[in-house]
C-alpha cells in the first residue's frame, strides 16, 4: 500500500501557514471582542433589571450565622434560584476574562507577525501565557471538578 | 480590546431599605471587572452598605483620598496596579493603616493567598461567592 508522502516543511510553507493561522486569527479574535462586549452590556442590564426587583426578592438572605443588616425574611424558593444567578453571573465574567486574555494573544501574535518578528521564542511566549491563566479551571482543561473544587471559600488572616 | 471599561452607576438603587437612617458603612470595591463590581455592589447595596469603585490599584489610592472607608474588597490580577500593590500601598498611608481589605478573587493558590496576607490582606475568597458568604464576611471585618 503507498503512502501519501508527508510534504516537507519549507520556509515557504511554515510562512504560508504562520500566515494563514493570523487571518484565522484575526477574524476569531474579531468575533472574541464582539462576544465580551456583548456578554458585559447582557450582564449590565440584568443587574439593572434585577435592582428593579429590589423591594420584592433578598438576594442576600441564606442561612448564615448572623443576618447581615437590611436583610429580609425571604422565601428559599426566591433565594436559590437568585443565588443560582449570583454565581452565574461571575462564571459569565471569568468566561469574559478568559476570553479577553485569548484575544489579547491573538492580537499580539499579529503584531509580531506584522512587525517581522521571525524568531519568536515559543516558549517565552507560552510561559506568559500561562502566567496569565490563574483560574484553575485554565490548567485543567475546563474540568467542571476543577472549576468547583474552591467555589465559595473564604480563609481568614 | 478596549480595557473593560463599561460605564458603572456609582450608586445603583438598594435592593433594600432596612429603615436605618443612620451614616451607612462605605464599602470600596476594586476590580477591573465592571460587570463583577456591579454584581458586589448589587449584593452590598442590598444590605444597606454605600459603595465606591475603582478599575485598579492606582484608581482605588486615588479614591481613598483621606474618605472614610470602612473595608476594601479588592480583586488581585488587575492592569497598572494589582490587588496585592495596592494593599501594601494602601496599608502604607497612616490613615489607612488598619482599613480591612478582603481580596475577592479566582485565584486559590496557597502562595497567593500567604502573599496576599502577608501583605497585610485580612481575608481571602475566591470568586465566584455567594452573597449570604461575602456579607458575613464583609460584616466581619468592616470598621463601625
Amino acid at each position: 500500500m503507498s503512502r501519501t508522502p508527508t510534504p516537507e516543511l519549507t520556509l515557504e510553507r511554515a510562512q504560508a501557514l504562520v500566515g494563514l493561522f493570523d487571518q484565522v486569527l484575526l477574524v476569531w479574535a474579531r468575533h472574541l471582542a464582539a462576544a465580551c462586549q456583548q456578554s458585559e452590556v447582557a450582564v449590565a442590564d440584568m443587574l439593572a433589571a434585577f435592582a428593579q426587583l429590589g423591594s420584592h426578592v433578598d438576594p442576600t438572605r441564606t442561612p448564615v450565622p448572623t443576618p447581615p443588616r437590611g436583610a429580609n425574611d425571604s422565601n428559599p424558593s426566591v433565594t436559590d434560584p437568585v443565588e443560582r444567578m449570583y454565581k452565574g453571573l461571575q462564571y459569565q465574567d471569568r468566561i469574559t476574562q478568559m476570553m479577553t486574555l485569548m484575544h489579547d494573544d491573538m492580537v499580539r501574535f499579529h503584531h509580531a507577525v506584522h512587525c517581522g518578528q521571525a524568531d519568536l521564542d515559543v516558549n517565552a511566549w507560552l510561559n506568559r501565557l500561562q502566567a496569565q491563566y490563574v483560574m484553575v479551571e485554565q490548567h485543567h482543561h475546563g474540568s467542571p471538578h476543577a472549576a468547583g473544587a474552591a467555589d465559595d471559600e473564604t480563609t481568614f488572616f | 480590546m478596549a480595557p473593560r471599561t463599561l460605564p458603572v452607576p456609582q450608586m445603583m438603587k438598594p435592593l433594600f431599605f432596612n429603615g436605618n437612617t443612620t451614616m451607612a458603612q462605605t464599602i470600596l470595591i476594586v476590580d477591573d471587572s465592571a460587570s463583577l463590581r456591579q454584581v458586589v455592589a448589587l449584593a452590598l447595596q442590598g444590605a444597606g452598605y454605600e459603595v465606591l469603585q475603582a478599575g485598579d490599584g492606582q484608581a482605588a489610592l486615588a479614591l481613598l483620598d483621606g474618605r472614610k472607608i470602612g473595608m476594601a474588597i479588592c480583586d488581585v490580577n488587575m492592569p497598572r496596579m494589582n490587588g496585592i500593590e495596592f494593599v501594601r500601598a494602601a496599608k502604607a498611608l497612616p490613615s489607612y493603616r488598619f482599613l480591612p481589605i478582603l481580596m475577592l478573587t479566582t485565584e486559590s493558590q496557597e502562595a497567593k493567598k500567604e502573599e496576599g496576607k502577608a501583605a497585610g490582606a485580612k481575608a481571602w475568597m475566591v470568586k465566584p461567592f455567594a452573597p449570604a458568604s461575602l456579607l458575613n464576611a464583609v460584616s466581619k471585618l468592616c470598621l463601625p
